[in-house]
């Protein structure tokens, strides 16, 4: 009798840790989404892919409104007025030289943007549980950082990995590294974050991060913020296709 | 009745050398009228027949909207073949469910020269019955053909020689569910292929149906059933009469002439350039003709003058030349039709060997290797037939002018 209740109070105990542990993963998920969130944004950068081709530099601006909208600019010689915009979660892209829009859709969506980075991993919006199962698996030491370990399972088809692995700081709430997943379960491309900067109201904001490809050895792409404003005014007519014009 | 005819030929062999270079000329134009065509033919016939022994069968069956959408490989517009397989068995027709899908090919130094990754079409095929419906099984040139269940890749032989892939060697796939999540998986290469339609050889990427069925999760579902009636007279017609009972099913059914378009047109266009290529040749050969005609008729104007103020009614020297022109142009036909099979011959023997032309680049037909002519003899009546009539015509033109002179001006003519 007295082993029974013991039973009975370790699997409620090992319920409730589990039930206590999914709803801070979903905490944690949604004050880090909350967290590189901002109503408006504009921000001037630099990509840098490395292959074995070598080195290829690109700047850009870019504006962003809430999670999901945003247009960027490219800036380098190679490929200035190249315009990417997101609205209405549709995908656009605009080449000066053609002087024409392109929507993208379906497998044009994996094709690279620059680097590592495709064009679907710049769609996923930061609605992370909307789109996510989340479940926290442990903590680890992240470059000196102590850091949750988030497994995200794909509850929806608008996202491209299946899974992914986050690994966010418990002091800041902000992303430290991140790992994305084939539906077969091997790691695709690992995200790693470089510099984390305090902003205006004391907002922590990424502002140089690395991801390398896993597949394609010593390929690796490097963002960084240059220059950053939170909350700036912006025209509702800069997220339309007339602005790539 | 025969004396025009004999003096006419009578002329033509006093004037013997002009008689050899206008007929030379009409011979030259025939001569090449006849090799391209049948250089073209041969070409447009092998391409057709490979066409559909390697790519597009008699016709495939696809879920409506895919071939529109077929650039982005669409895996959710796809189809249960079970569906259609009772038609296709009660219709006698060779049929093969296949699965296409885009990705990228990613291999790494070591057995490979060198790390590198190509994107490309991925071709799922059933390999019990793919065999039924195309020729792939015939072409493998080295290991073997594709076991189901077993995650084997075989390669086209120009993509294998050009990442350096051999028998053994691992490959991954990076590709996408049929629900859009990114999925990879491995693959070895244990054939290489090497058919006569070079796209094939430049691009094909074949793994098992089932492999494709597990990965991309399409729970069964094909994209594509190829449907083959033969290449024989009455394919395309029992393929056409299976069509109702297809859409019936709500399904799209297209036959081989859609499904290579881009050849249809590359063979549309080709008609359009021996179209040019006949207009080059009656120039090449009109302008020779007429000069020479000109001056043969211009060199005789006294002659002629003569003959009139001698009697010779101008219909009588307007059919003298044409008698002429024709002796010339059947001259020229014999010519030029002789040395049109002569230079025939060896390209239906043995062909030209190209394929340094097409091992990089694409021009839409689907030979390689060789380029054959073809034995084209309505064709070659039609160039002889070409030859007399076209120097006919010239000689026509030409005498009419001269007969407008008076027979003063003609025999003061210098």
């Amino acid at each position: 009798m007295k082993l029974k209740r013991i039973i009975t109070v370790l699997i409620g105990l090992a319920i409730l840790t589990t039930s206590a542990s999914a709803q801070s993963a979903e905490e944690i998920i949604q004050k880090m989404d909350e967290l590189q969130t901002f109503d408006t944004m504009y921000n001037e950068g630099t990509m840098i892919t490395e292959d074995r081709f070598g080195e290829k530099r690109s700047t850009y601006k870019a504006w962003s409104r809430g999670s999901q909208d945003f247009l960027i600019e490219f800036t380098n010689v190679e490929e200035r007025g190249q315009k990417i915009l997101r609205v209405d979660e549709e995908l656009y892209l605009f080449y000066p030289d053609a002087e024409d829009i392109i929507p993208m859709h379906g497998a044009a969506l994996k094709q690279s943007m620059f680097g590592d980075i495709s064009y679907e991993d710049i769609t996923e919006g930061r609605n992370t549980l909307d789109k996510y199962d989340v479940e926290m698996i442990n903590s680890e030491i992240v470059d000196g950082e102590d850091c949750w370990v988030i497994e995200m399972i794909a509850t929806s088809r608008d996202v491209p990995y299946p899974k992914q692995v986050v690994k966010v700081g418990k002091k800041d709430y902000v992303l430290r590294e991140a790992e994305y997943y084939a539906r077969s379960g091997r790691l695709l491309k690992i995200v790693d974050v470089i510099k984390v900067e305090t902003f205006g109201d004391g907002r922590l904001m990424i502002t140089e991060m690395v991801m390398e490809d896993q597949l394609r050895r010593g390929s690796s792409t490097r963002m960084r913020i240059d220059k950053l404003e939170i909350d700036p005014r912006l025209d509702d007519d800069l997220f339309s296709l007339r602005s790539l014009y | 009745m025969t004396f025009l005819p004999k003096m006419a030929f009578k002329n033509l062999a006093r004037y013997k050398k002009r008689t050899m270079i206008t007929a030379g000329a009409i011979a030259y134009g025939l001569m090449m009228f006849i090799v391209i065509r049948s250089l073209l033919t041969g070409i447009d016939n092998e391409s057709e027949t490979n066409l559909r022994l390697y790519e597009t069968a008699t016709g495939r069956i696809m879920a409506p909207g895919y071939w529109d959408d077929r650039e982005t490989f669409p895996l959710e517009k796809s189809f249960y073949p079970d569906v259609v397989i009772p038609v296709l068995e009660a219709s006698g027709a060779g049929y093969s469910p296949r699965i296409s899908f885009g990705g990228d090919l990613i291999f790494y130094k070591d057995p490979f020269p060198e790390d590198g990754s190509i994107p490309g079409r991925f071709t799922a095929i059933d390999p019990e019955r793919d065999s039924d419906v195309f020729k792939l099984r015939d072409s493998l040139t080295e290991g073997s053909w594709l076991v189901d269940g077993e995650q084997g890749l075989l390669l086209g032989h120009w993509l294998a020689e050009d990442i350096g892939a051999g028998i053994g060697h691992t490959v991954l796939v990076e590709t996408q569910t049929i629900d859009g999540y990114v999925q990879v998986f491995d693959l070895e290469v244990v054939g290489i292929i090497n058919c006569p339609n070079p796209e094939i050889t430049r691009s094909g990427m074949y793994l098992p149906l089932s492999i494709a069925d597990e990965y991309l999760e399409m729970d069964g579902a094909v994209t594509e059933v190829n449907v083959n009636f033969g290449t024989v007279n009455g394919a395309d017609e029992d393929f056409a009469a299976l069509v109702p009972e297809v859409e019936a099913l709500g399904l799209e059914a297209l036959d081989w002439r859609i499904l290579g378009a881009d050849f249809i047109a590359i063979s549309q266009a080709k008609a359009g350039g021996t179209g040019m290529i006949i207009f080059l040749i009656l120039i090449i050969a009109g302008v020779g003709i007429s000069n020479t005609m000109l001056m043969a008729v211009y060199e005789r104007v006294r002659e002629l003058g003569m003959m009139r103020a001698l009697g010779m009614r101008d219909r009588q020297i307007r059919a003298l030349f044409l008698w002429e022109s024709a002796g010339i142009g059947l001259l020229g036909g014999f010519y030029g039709v002789g040395l049109g099979a002569l230079v025939t011959w060896p390209l239906v023997k043995w062909g030209i060997d190209y394929t340094f032309l097409l091992r990089d680049a694409s021009f839409g037909y689907r030979i390689q290797g060789q380029m054959y002519g073809v034995w084209n003899f309505p064709n070659m009546i039609f160039a002889f037939a070409m030859g007399v009539g076209m120097a006919v015509l010239v000689a026509a033109f030409s005498t009419h002018r001269i007969l407008r002179l008076d027979i003063p001006a003609s025999l003061r003519f210098q």
